[in-house]
């Protein structure tokens, strides 16, 4: 179902390779930024309505109805469903951007796993689909950014760290760190606080913000360093485009300090 | 948070990582073909594919023992095991290690960590490996396992080096083929072919030349002694396999499937082509019969050697990438697909028989 968008996301980030001087960490930054930028109004929809969904759900009238329909689970959705309407509120509209984005997403991912073309089947897979008229000129793809293999799994090694650490082996997984703060940071400035105690997406939330940081960093640190960097490089480009929205939540960083 | 809510976080999350991890639903995604090495006596197989190499009887195809004695986390295997005099199985594998085992118990003797996985079967000469490895070096190791000498290419090696057993030819990813001096690894010379290869050269002692082909969409013949390059022949896509040189006519597939015969020596001139369906990653075999080739689309051929099609035997979900191997009457080819890791077939492209590794 994906593999057009894949096909086609690999043959661009391999232009872009090939524009940015054979260059594929940086590749990968660049493209991601592209594809985030190219996303940007579905991520600033999405924003907006999740925004208005948050300021009715701290509203009293929304908290009284929850109290007062919660024996009747029926009823109650009705009468969510009146007020969606009256305040002009679509619920699905949080939804279908990400909808909209997730393959796009995927295919990004999946684009660069491509290109990295570790093994020979990945590689015929890759050849397969290439347009570009120069691609025999391009492939196999010089995978070395400043340390990192970007087809191997990323440890910085260091004359006087250990050779074998427990747990992580040869050298330090800065880039699966990177990815983990950069993940922590952004799913934590950019959560709204919700006033409401008993608010149960909140709570969802607040489990989220810990176990996605931690699986994605798990994935770079088992996977490719390309992963990794698409990972971070999309993390900050996350977190710049919602300061420039002036939607960063700074205060949520500080225990204790949710914004109000 | 209710019971229902945890579970669809986890169902998210779940999606998430399936979609991340590749699980497309079909299973198993392979990454290369199964390596095949005809035992010394003739009567059995050694398949390398995936998380073991198993040794299989040559004439019912049936499982005789699996290696290693004991699974090696992370390790899988797809190319041809080495064994030497000493009684040693040299299994290359992808988790960057090299791995020697007890030919005859499967117990592990020793191993050795390259920075990236070993693609290729490591060459045998003179009793040192050398091990090509996809960092982009060829590691000369000891058969005990001891790093003796290393020489580094421009990109990644995939393809097991040749030798005339004078020096080590070496085709690799940074488009060059090199002549090394054995042992000490020196450069002889070096040519650049133009395009990336990932097979290995073919070596033509008679004429002096060694041939390869080219993601560049060429077939060149070589001078094994200067590296000049003697002749150049264009295909109409890259070059996966290998040549296979039979009686002064090289035959090679490209990745659009176009089967070509061309003339060894001169000037490389074209004899015929043939267009089969499907990408050919392998060399043809060519007997006295003609050639048999498979292709990635799960299509078998047996072509006559004037480039005539005589059969086709068609296999659903099965792509057909390895070179076909000769074994008495059976041909052998290395295949990807639900039923079998190898199909074994008569002339006429009949399976004989079709090995699985056992769970």
């Amino acid at each position: 179902m994906l593999e057009p968008i894949i096909n086609f996301l690999t043959n661009i980030l391999v232009w872009v390779y090939d524009v940015l001087g054979h260059n594929f960490g940086l590749a990968i930054i660049v493209f991601t930024i592209l594809i985030r930028l190219a996303t940007a109004p579905l991520t600033k929809a999405q924003l907006e309505s999740s925004k208005k969904m948050q300021e009715l759900q701290g509203s009293k009238k929304y908290q009284d109805m929850q109290k007062k329909y919660k024996s009747d689970p029926q009823k109650l959705q009705q009468e969510q469903a009146k007020l969606f309407q009256e305040m002009g509120i679509n619920p699905l509209a949080g939804c279908l951007p990400t909808l909209v984005q997730f393959p796009i997403i995927i295919g990004l991912y999946w684009s660069i796993t491509r290109v990295l073309a570790a093994s020979p089947h990945q590689m015929l897979i890759l050849m397969k689909g290439m347009w570009l008229s120069n691609a025999a000129n391009l492939l196999p793809i010089n995978n070395h950014f400043l340390w990192m293999d970007l087809s191997q799994p990323e440890r910085l090694v260091l004359d006087f760290i250990p050779a074998n650490l427990p747990l992580i082996g040869a050298g330090i997984p800065v880039l699966a760190i990177l990815v983990w703060i950069t993940s922590y940071l952004q799913s934590k400035m950019m959560t709204p606080t919700s006033n409401n105690p008993n608010d149960q997406t909140a709570a969802m939330t607040r489990s989220m913000t810990t176990i996605m940081p931690l699986m994605i960093a798990y994935i770079t640190f088992l996977y490719s360093a390309g992963l990794g960097l698409y990972f971070l490089a999309g993390n900050l480009f996350s977190i710049g485009q919602y300061a420039l929205m002036g939607k960063l939540n700074i205060k949520n960083l500080i225990p204790g300090r949710a914004k109000k | 948070m209710n019971k229902t809510r945890k579970l669809l976080i986890l169902a998210g999350m779940l999606a998430v990582a399936l979609l991340l991890g590749g699980c497309s639903g079909k299973g198993f995604v392979p990454t290369s073909w199964p390596g095949v090495t005809l035992s010394e006596s003739g009567d059995s197989l050694y398949i390398a594919h995936n998380l073991g190499i198993y040794r299989v009887s040559q004439t019912s195809g049936t499982q005789q023992l699996a290696f290693p004695a004991e699974g090696i986390n992370g390790a899988t295997y797809f190319s041809a095991p080495v064994f030497t005099d000493d009684g040693q199985m040299i299994a290359a594998s992808y988790n960057n290690h090299l791995y020697s085992f007890d030919a005859a118990n499967g117990a592990l003797n020793w191993e050795f960590k390259a920075r990236s996985r070993f693609i290729a079967s490591p060459l045998l000469l003179d009793g040192v490996l050398y091990a090509p490895n996809a960092d982009g070096n060829l590691y000369a190791i000891s058969l005990a396992g001891e790093l003796l000498n290393t020489f580094e290419a421009g990109d990644g090696l995939w393809a097991t080096p040749a030798t005339d057993g004078e020096a080590i030819f070496l085709s690799s990813m940074d488009s060059k083929v090199y002549s090394l001096a054995p042992g000490s690894l020196n450069v002889n010379w070096e040519t650049d072919a133009g395009g990336a290869i990932v097979s290995t050269p073919v070596i033509d002692v008679e004429s002096g030349l060694l041939y390869v082909g080219t993601f560049n969409g060429e077939v060149l013949g070589i001078s094994l002694e200067v590296g000049r390059i003697e002749w150049r022949a264009e295909t109409e896509a890259w070059i996966w396999g290998p040549p296979a040189l039979v009686d002064g006519t090289l035959y090679v597939g490209d990745l659009d499937g176009n089967l070509y015969a061309f003339e060894a020596t001169g000037t490389g001139e074209p004899v015929w082509t043939i267009q089969l369906d499907g990408q050919i990653a392998g060399a043809p075999l060519v007997t006295s019969d003609g050639l048999y080739i498979g292709t990635s689309n799960g299509n078998f051929y047996g072509i006559d050697l004037n480039g005539t099609l005589r059969f086709t035997k068609y296999f659903e979900d099965v792509l057909l990438l390895g070179t076909p191997t000769l074994v008495e009457d059976l041909i052998l080819v290395g295949s990807d697909g639900a039923d079998g890791v190898l199909m074994a077939f008569n002339a006429n492209g009949v399976v004989q028989w079709e090995f699985t590794p056992e769970k």
